[in-house]
């Protein structure tokens, strides 16, 4: 998922590559097998007083992958799914974040489904960006698993799962890192924090006009499907042309959970809402439900978005006439 | 997928609230600091509750010279894979414990320290394993049947 671009000031047709200009500090860091950008609306030379706040914010990350990834055996979300049939005391992490998943997956009928990282391992998704090894859960039989097969029980923040599977929480955990390290640079008048096209912009650019989130083309480099005005908020984009499976796979790292196949109908979603938790599980689901019912879903949770199919066509939720600043170019 | 507006599953997006829901977790973690990435005291938390594994019966530690010499092999499985170990006895004692084959669903090395906690307590009473229960329970009666077999006509 890379594809929002962040810039202030600047016309839609500016340069791509998610680099805050020059003027305005910034800090970068790999996370969660991405590039994760924090930009500060603070002149260049009062950065160094925001040097904790942003190595903290970073900690974020580190901190939200120790217990939601699935390629760590050691992960509090692999240590969960080594107990099958008994409830499993969770972090508060954990439970936010799995008591969200499980609501977006009843909510979308299993189009999101954050049982799916047996079918992502099954599909060439099994390596650790850190190490590059390979890493398998030697789980059998991915594909029968759901998440109905998962049960929250939020007041004693207990699990329980009824059969051997993968939980895959990559999507709303990069969302959460992006959203804990904007809330642990509140104190800047402005800034963003960006993360593998998860990206949460508040306050004010140094320039003093608004943000303006651009919206990359799925098909054609350096080229710009729209720019968003956003004042405060999470904008997210999930895209087929972001991540490939390993050689031989067909497809891209979206896959339909109750189908098994990567969904080819929409090639981006761009999804603009409060929090980059639910913005990022909200793209993933409407690219799984396509351009039809995915903004249907995006209207029925109050959120706005823009869907590009993969013949290049559009589809948006009634409200994005309101973000938009200028035309939509395909 | 139904595309009338009326399928069950917009009624439920309609009602989940996913913005509120997402808001709420975020400011739920972030209220907590790093501590909510901390998972909760599994075992403590376990204690006395129905949540805690079933522990398998184990026979208290055996004298010294109870057990006949020689090499026993045994298994035991649950739903989640098989472990067998090969207890080796020598002078009557414990003298060495191997995992001479693992299928469980889980990763081996989630036990290395159970072989030696036997030879050590000389008993098949070894430690729970917090987060891997089943592994720990089919080694812990694995090797209580090979120790069954070693102690057999005495």
């Amino acid at each position: 998922m890379t594809p929002a671009w962040v810039g202030s000031g600047g016309g839609p047709a500016a340069q791509a590559p998610p680099v805050p200009p020059a003027d305005r500090p910034s800090w970068v860091q790999v996370w969660m097998d991405t590039i994760v950008t924090i930009g500060l609306a603070v002149p260049a030379a009062g950065a160094a007083r925001f040097d904790a706040a942003v190595q903290r914010a970073f900690g974020w990350f580190g901190r939200v992958e120790a217990v939601c990834s699935r390629f760590d055996r050691d992960s509090e979300v692999r240590r969960l799914v080594s107990h099958v049939g008994e409830p499993v005391r969770v972090s508060p992490l954990l439970r936010e974040t799995l008591q969200l998943g499980l609501a977006l997956a009843g909510a979308t009928g299993g189009a999101f489904d954050p049982t799916i990282g047996g079918l992502l391992e099954a599909r060439g998704f099994d390596r650790d960006y850190r190490t590059g090894a390979r890493v398998s859960s030697g789980l059998e039989s991915p594909a029968r698993t759901s998440f109905r097969d998962v049960h929250l029980d939020p007041k004693a923040s207990t699990v329980t799962i009824d059969r051997p599977l993968l939980l895959d929480l990559g999507a709303l955990a990069k969302g959460l890192a992006v959203d804990l390290a904007a809330r642990d640079l509140a104190a800047a008048p402005g800034g963003v924090v960006e993360a593998g096209g998860d990206c949460v912009v508040w306050g004010r650019p140094a320039d003093g006009r608004g943000w303006r989130v651009g919206v990359r083309h799925p098909r054609r480099a350096g080229q710009l499907v729209a720019v968003l005005g956003i004042g405060e908020g999470a904008v997210c984009t999930a895209g087929d042309y972001a991540r490939r499976p390993a050689a031989g796979a067909q497809g891209h790292h979206i896959v339909d959970p109750r189908r098994g196949g990567a969904p080819t109908a929409v090639a981006s979603a761009t999804v603009v809402a409060p929090t980059a938790m639910v913005a990022d599980a909200l793209s993933t689901a409407a690219t799984v439900l396509g351009p039809v019912d995915g903004p249907r879903l995006l209207t029925d949770c109050a959120v706005d978005g823009l869907l590009v199919t993969g013949d290049l066509h559009l589809a948006v939720t009634p409200g994005l006439d309101r973000l938009l600043l200028g035309p939509v170019s395909l | 997928m139904d595309s009338t507006g009326r399928s069950p599953w917009r009624r439920r997006a309609r009602k989940l609230q996913a913005v509120a829901l997402g808001s709420a977790a975020v400011a739920a973690v972030y209220g907590l600091g790093w501590a909510a990435t901390r998972p909760e005291a599994i075992d403590r938390a376990q204690q006395g509750s129905s949540q805690r594994p079933a522990r398998p019966r184990l026979t208290p530690p055996a004298p010294p010279g109870h057990y006949r010499d020689g090499t026993y092999r045994d298994r035991a499985d649950n739903a989640f894979g098989s472990v067998e170990v090969a207890v080796r006895i020598r002078r009557g004692r414990i003298a060495s414990v191997a995992i001479t084959d693992w299928r469980m669903f889980y990763p081996r090395d989630t036990v290395e320290a159970l072989p030696a906690q036997v030879v050590a307590r000389q008993s098949a009473d070894v430690d729970v394993v917090s987060a891997a229960t089943a592994s720990w329970q089919d080694f812990a009666v694995a090797v209580q049947r090979a120790l069954a077999s070693a102690a057999e006509r005495q």
